[in-house]
């Protein structure tokens, strides 16, 4: 029984610079489950981009395993990895990554057609309403401002349906109330959708928006906790080496608990 | 003559030789699509092609998955109401057992009273019981209500600074209680999407909130702002605080501080402001620190 979106287990990648051994990631566990919004939190060189770029399939590790959706993605070649993330994983990015002689709706549906699916406008209009972008629908990205094109991003990333998204410092390039109000509007759309979502920052108050949030020094995890979130207490464990068999005890000893209060 | 007939025997060959290939193809494809559809049939995980192809089975593998992981995961939370349902339930008897085992107290007392004065007393303390009970059960209509969605939230363009205003001056005699003062700041005529009536509810619910963990002669303040996708209105007191790691307690159903278990509430009004900002597709949050005040966040999207 697989309840993880993402699974790794003693996940190290290694550098060789020069005659050094950069440890990027030194044996890293880390779960997510169905539906959650997880935040990765370090400093830059802590490791997260690795750990995003890894479990994103952009890059494969030096050992250790990555499951994403069931899939070990360690067995897979170059073109099977592209097949993969474009049917797995959404990613919104820092730039924003637009293409600027499509308007927006054109923007969002590109990944749907470029796999030869079918898009299904209802759910793509949904998604621009609660985005707040039904009325910049037939407008040009270099018309927007930097908040709007995140929006269109993110937009994006829901409508191929993708088993999760992947957030590498969405919110880089704005200012800190827009960063926080699209951050919002990412955290709602999750809950809508039930999108898993797991995003990278380095930014405290970012990460609070969050269901748990792990915090990633020097390539290795040094804690996980319960954010602002509504999650409830079962995902606070990092999971370190229990099977999912455990998990189940753990949760329903939980909830029990919980009955009590 | 003969060429034409050895070219047009190859031609034939070459066709048999490719239909057979396509006969196999299709026969291959509505195996594993079979087998498929027979482990769903059996609620049982669809078998995962170790290696994502480009193939048209690879893509019609990938979507039967994405439904068999819908219907799983439609089944685990229909299990999860069930089970939030039952703990519900108990949590209603429980609230409901003290205040009921008190009047019945009560009424059994006043029975073999004949003292003029501890009548009064006894009636004024089941006066104050079954108020307890009334606001239980008004609370649990209109979360019941809410969640089953018999009332639908109705976003129309209202002026926000009425709402507030509604909001802030239904609380102001609780608050006059305790000598608190209430700022407000908004402007007039501040037009945003929202359900008046719904988010009246859900802003009282965060004042009392405030004006519940603010001490004598504090003060609050509400103010609003507009930001590039959502409308921000802040409540922030001087109160006694919360400790971070009861930060994402406090939104829970039944969720009570435990050194005010003294104090009247039931611990829904965080929740209920919650669900009914979320439910217009907004968020809460909340930043705080023990002895330094809370402030409460709601964010209403602009359009």
């Amino acid at each position: 029984m697989e309840k993880y979106i993402v699974r790794t287990s003693g996940l190290k990648k290694y550098y060789q610079m020069g005659k050094n051994v950069v440890k990027a990631l030194d044996g890293v566990d880390f779960k997510v489950k169905d539906g959650e919004f997880v935040a990765i939190i370090g400093k830059s060189g802590s490791g997260k981009s690795t750990l995003l770029h890894m479990i994103g399939g952009l890059d494969l590790p030096t050992s250790g395993e990555v499951y994403v959706d069931g899939r070990n993605l360690a067995g897979l070649n170059k073109e099977q990895l592209a097949i993969f993330r474009r049917r797995t994983v959404g990613f919104i990015f820092q730039s924003y990554n637009l293409v600027q002689d499509l308007n927006v709706y054109e923007n969002i549906v590109l990944p749907i057609e470029l796999d030869g699916g079918h898009v299904d406008t209802e759910f793509v209009d949904g998604i621009l309403e609660l985005l707040q972008l039904q009325e910049k629908k037939e407008v040009l990205p270099n018309t927007l401002s930097g908040g709007q094109q995140q929006r269109v991003a993110i937009a994006r990333a829901i409508a191929a349906k993708p088993a999760m998204i992947l957030a590498d410092e969405p919110t880089g390039n704005l200012d800190t109330a827009t960063s926080h109000d699209v951050l919002g509007l990412l955290k709602t759309v999750a809950r809508q959708f039930e999108q898993t979502i797991v995003l990278i920052t380095h930014d405290q108050d970012i990460a609070q928006l969050a269901d748990r949030i792990v915090r990633i020094e020097d390539g290795q995890i040094v804690c996980s906790h319960i954010g602002d979130g509504e999650m409830e207490d079962s995902c606070m464990e990092g999971g370190q080496t229990s099977d999912s068999h455990t998990t189940d005890d753990h949760m329903t000893e939980g909830s029990g608990s919980h009955a009590e209060k | 003559m003969k060429i034409m007939i050895s070219c047009l025997c190859i031609v034939i060959v070459f066709l048999w030789l490719r239909m057979r290939k396509m006969k196999k193809d299709i026969y291959e494809f509505t195996e594993k699509l079979d087998r498929s559809l027979e482990d769903m049939a059996a609620g049982k995980e669809i078998e995962k092609e170790a290696i994502p192809s480009e193939t048209l089975w690879g893509k019609t593998n990938e979507k039967l998955r994405r439904i068999g992981g819908i219907w799983k995961k439609n089944s685990e939370k229909k299990q999860k109401e069930k089970e939030q349902i039952k703990e519900w339930i108990s949590d209603i008897s429980h609230q409901t057992k003290t205040p009921i085992a008190n009047l019945k107290m009560y009424v059994e007392l006043l029975q073999d009273e004949t003292e003029e004065e501890k009548r009064r007393e006894f009636l004024s303390n089941i006066s104050k019981q079954t108020n307890k009970l009334d606001f239980f059960i008004q609370s649990m209509v209109k979360m019941s209500r809410l969640e089953t969605g018999v009332i639908e939230i109705r976003q129309e363009n209202h002026d926000l600074y009425r709402t507030i205003g509604q909001a802030v001056s239904a609380i102001v005699p609780k608050a006059e209680q305790k000598k608190i003062r209430i700022y407000a700041d908004c402007e007039e005529e501040y037009c945003v999407k929202h359900d008046a009536k719904w988010t009246e509810e859900a802003l009282e619910n965060v004042l009392d909130n405030a004006v519940k963990y603010t001490g004598r002669q504090g003060r609050i303040c509400v103010s609003v702002t507009r930001q590039e996708i959502y409308t921000r209105i802040s409540i922030r007191d001087n109160g006694k605080g919360i400790a971070p790691e009861r930060q994402a307690e406090i939104f829970r159903r039944f969720y009570r501080e435990p050194e005010v278990h003294d104090q009247e509430g039931i611990g829904v009004g965080l929740y209920l402001a919650r669900e009914i900002i979320a439910l217009q597709n907004g968020y809460m949050e909340v930043c705080s620190a023990p002895g330094a005040g809370a402030e409460f966040q709601i964010y209403l999207p602009n359009s």
